[in-house]
């Protein structure tokens, strides 16, 4: 009963979405504030009618009712009750239905946050919204029903596929979505803009949180699926340039880029129809995302099942929205007027390198992807763009950026003083030299070109360190003093040099586990050591165990220092599960702050020895801890913005008001 | 003016181009079918097993039996909804003497098999029961139905993954068994 409520629950949202996507847009063109104000009851209803078909399908997967057949594809009644909800968009279907809940919901949360933005805008921009949502229901009604019942019911489900039983794989997918999704609500801005053909600093000082929101959230989810492909994978990489990732990374590049240029649109009024097409573009990224993920047309080790079929419902889409918009786009892009004038050097000038560089990086990242298809299609070999094209191709990019990312905040708007710039960075500059020097002692032998990355990462944390200590005027007001004016910067300053701080911590940990690492692949009987770069690992010994839905192989190893002392104990497993037989690697990580050590079993030898795969990553924890300062810095960005972005009210508000004169 | 309209008709343009790959990719896609990385078990020998049927008077399944003749190995169980969509086109491929039907049941019980094969028909030459799954996994399955191939040397020559279909049937198997044959 409950999955046919969630499949009526699904058509109802399907109606409310097309009364959404059409009645409000006539409204905005002729004015009528009634049928305006339907855009955001109608968003309302969407959402929780499809509130109600994901709880219905939950419910079906955490009671297992073998008789929907995608439980029976995807769950086991033996598999842990987290894994149970977390194989509800384990699936095409599922994930497909979490896609269409989190767009209908950014869509309930633009009318209830947008409470003061013009009545035209905000219709049309749920109307725009809405459109998508019909798109991607009637994809799910028509193609792939999440519902659908099987007659007879079986008595066992397949299991969701092991890889995917993970913690860090359970969140994976919803932060993805709410970050792809969350850029769904840019491009309506952008769409809804170039109807009204009106663009203006109050449009960017919109659509930056929203953007914010969604690049704090694809943020975390390309953190979250990255780190579980290094512990869970076991080859030790955290990045394999692999179709699905790059799907993901696209859209996050150009999401980067656009935050950025919002601000120049925000501040200065200049750079509109570029964010306009950025946005669009994004939004664009995430829905082409989907199609190669799905459509079967580029192979990738991935969980979805290829459907051709399905991707030609899906190519249908992507030319409705992104043909759709770049048309509307060349039509109106032109008569937007541009705004206030700058010079080369200056903070906008810093702004549009950081966009070029970033969209570049992009275009590269989107060629490698699809040169494959571009061969393909062209009568030639089945080809894979493997890593060294991306390591040629997007770090030389990557570095520039990371200079300017350094240089650019301390321009002045409209005319900058790169001298000035430069001067400011002479100190940190001095410090990173001396010490890369003696790092580059170290480490010359291992990888020189390592020194170049650390460099600048060094330089990028010592530039923060510096902007922070110059900001809270230590050296005019004391120390006492400073730390209070500390504690009252902007919020938005502090977003962003957390957010570029992760970035040095991210750069400094990509090198370490990539330039840096010992890797070494040996046989070991129980009782044998062998060393790793500065450490020593013996083999203890091997065992099986049972867990709830699987049998293991679990291997028990040590680092040992050279002093004899046992630094960390490692419980390496090999996962055999029981529902399809499927087998998993789990490695065993013992993490410090400066570095990993990593071990994988292997097989069995025929002498008893047992195939090991051990690396020592330095610096590879910084990549997390990177990553987590950026979505930190992104959050608390968010917090400054959402007390001026509901400004017009609060104003009377006391404390704003306080705030507001302590700040100035 | 007139180079901005340019500017902003060029994203369109190339998305046109974009699509048309898309449209080809997918084409493509469409006609070669399955494009699913092979099996690691497609070239290999068939791995050890003797596994015993679900009773005392119908052929079990061993590596030896395997050989001789084109043989066909069908993983199936009696919990399988796809399994029992598909039986009536194995059926039809027992007629065939140009090839033996071997069924293992995976993950099951002699008894549920024995019932279920009572019920909807026995188109198998022998059977193993693999109550354990151990030997689904030495042949790599990941879920059933599944379906192989192995030549008269005893080497896998061929996987399919999922329910059997009457195109798949007629387009692949029935090709490759006329080509052992010969």
């Amino acid at each position: 009963m409950t999955p046919e409520l969630g499949h009526y629950a699904l058509i109802l949202a399907l109606f409310v979405a097309f009364f959404q996507s059409t009645i409000p847009m006539w409204g905005a063109a002729r004015n009528n504030i009634y049928a305006m104000n339907f855009a955001g009851h109608a968003a309302m209803a969407q959402f929780l009618c499809l509130l109600v078909a994901f709880a219905s399908l939950t419910q079906a997967f955490v009671t297992s009712d073998f008789s929907v057949a995608n439980v029976v594809a995807n769950s086991h009644s033996l598999q842990p009750v987290l894994y149970k909800v977390s194989a509800v968009w384990g699936n095409h279907e599922g994930s497909l239905l979490l896609w269409v809940v989190i767009l209908a919901g950014f869509g309930a949360l633009v009318h209830f946050f947008g409470g003061n933005l013009p009545p035209n805008l905000k219709s049309r921009t749920l109307a725009v919204q809405a459109m998508i949502a019909v798109g991607f229901l009637l994809f799910l009604l028509l193609t792939s029903n999440p519902f659908a019942r099987l007659d007879p019911a079986p008595f066992e489900g397949r299991s969701l596929n092991p890889l995917l039983q993970d913690p860090g794989l359970a969140f994976h997918p919803p932060m993805l979505y709410i970050g792809y999704v969350g850029l769904s609500i840019a491009y309506s801005f952008a769409v809804a803009a170039l109807i009204e053909g009106k663009v203006d600093a109050a449009w960017a000082r919109w659509v930056r949180p929203w953007t914010l929101l969604a690049w704090s959230f694809l943020t975390a989810g390309i953190m979250l699926g990255s780190w579980w492909a290094y512990y869970e994978l076991g080859w030790g990489g955290f990045w394999y340039w692999d179709p699905v990732e790059n799907a993901s990374f696209m859209p996050w590049l150009v999401a980067t880029a656009l935050l950025h240029s919002a601000i120049v649109v925000e501040k200065r009024d200049t750079l509109k129809t570029w964010t306009i097409l950025l946005a669009i573009i994004a939004f664009s990224l995430s829905l082409i995302g989907t199609f190669l993920v799905r459509s079967g047309i580029l192979t990738s080790v991935h969980a979805f099942a290829n459907d051709p079929e399905r991707g030609v419902f899906i190519l249908l889409l992507l030319v409705v929205a992104i043909g759709g918009s770049l048309t509307l786009y060349a039509w109106r892009a032109p008569q937007l007027k541009g705004g206030g004038l700058f010079r080369p050097i200056s903070r906008e000038g810093g702004l549009i390198l950081n966009n070029l560089l970033l969209t570049s990086a992009c275009a590269t990242v989107f060629l490698g992807t699809l040169y494959p298809l571009f061969v393909e299609v062209l009568g030639g070999d089945r080809v894979s763009v493997g890593a060294p094209y991306f390591n040629a191709t997007f770090v030389p990019l990557i570095i520039p950026l990371l200079l300017a990312l350094v240089v650019g905040p301390k321009l002045a708007w409209k005319r900058g003083d790169i001298w000035a710039a430069m001067a400011g960075l002479r100190l940190a500059f001095f410090i990173t030299v001396i010490i890369s020097l003696g790092v580059g002692i170290l480490i010359w032998q291992k990888s020189a070109v390592a020194i170049i990355g650390l460099s600048i990462a060094l330089l990028m944390m010592l530039n923060s360190v510096g902007d922070i200590y110059t900001r809270a005027g230590f050296r005019k007001s004391g120390f006492i003093k400073g730390l209070k004016r500390l504690i009252r910067l902007p919020r938005a300053f502090w977003g962003m040099t957390l957010a570029h701080l992760g970035v040095a911590f991210l750069v400094a940990g990509a090198t370490g586990a990539t330039l840096l690492t010992y890797e070494k692949i040996v046989a070991l009987k129980p009782g044998q050591v062998t060393q790793l770069s500065y450490f020593n690992i013996r083999f203890d010994g091997a065992n099986d165990v049972t867990g709830p839905n699987y049998t293991a192989l679990r291997g028990h190893y040590s680092a040992i220092s050279n002093d004899g002392e046992i630094i960390a104990k490692f419980t390496p497993e090999r996962r055999r599960y029981v529902g399809g037989g499927q087998e998993t690697t789990e490695a065993g990580i013992k993490s410090t702050f400066w570095d990993d050590i990593y071990v994988v079993i292997g097989d069995r030898g025929e002498d008893g020895s047992y195939v090991a795969r051990l690396y020592h990553k330095p610096l590879a924890p910084w990549l997390w801890w990177g990553s987590f300062l950026m979505v930190s810095g992104g959050f608390i960005s968010l917090s400054d913005r959402s007390l001026r972005v509901g400004a017009p009210k609060r104003i009377g508000d006391n404390a704003v008001i306080k705030n507001k004169i302590r700040n100035a | 003016m007139r180079s901005l309209r340019l500017y902003a008709i060029l994203p369109l343009v190339l998305f046109i181009g974009l699509t048309a790959y898309f449209l080809a990719g997918l084409w493509g896609a469409q006609n070669k079918g399955n494009r699913f990385i092979p099996s690691a078990m497609v070239n290999k020998p068939v791995p050890d097993f003797n596994l015993p049927s679900f009773n005392q008077n119908f052929p079990a399944l061993a590596t030896a039996d395997l050989k001789g003749k084109t043989q066909i190995v069908n993983f199936f169980a009696s919990w399988c909804v796809p399994c029992l969509a598909e039986h009536p086109l194995i059926t039809k491929l027992s007629k065939r003497d140009d090839v033996e039907i071997n069924g293992i049941a995976y993950s099951d019980t002699g008894k549920n098999i024995a019932k279920w094969l009572n019920k909807h028909g026995n188109p198998y030459d022998r059977v193993g029961v693999d109550a354990g799954r151990r030997i689904g996994i030495d042949w790599g399955v990941t879920g059933v139905p599944e379906t192989y191939i192995i030549n008269k040397g005893g080497v896998i020559i061929y996987k399919h993954g999922g329910p059997l279909r009457i195109d798949v049937i007629n387009d692949e198997i029935i090709p490759l068994l006329e080509e052992q044959a010969e």
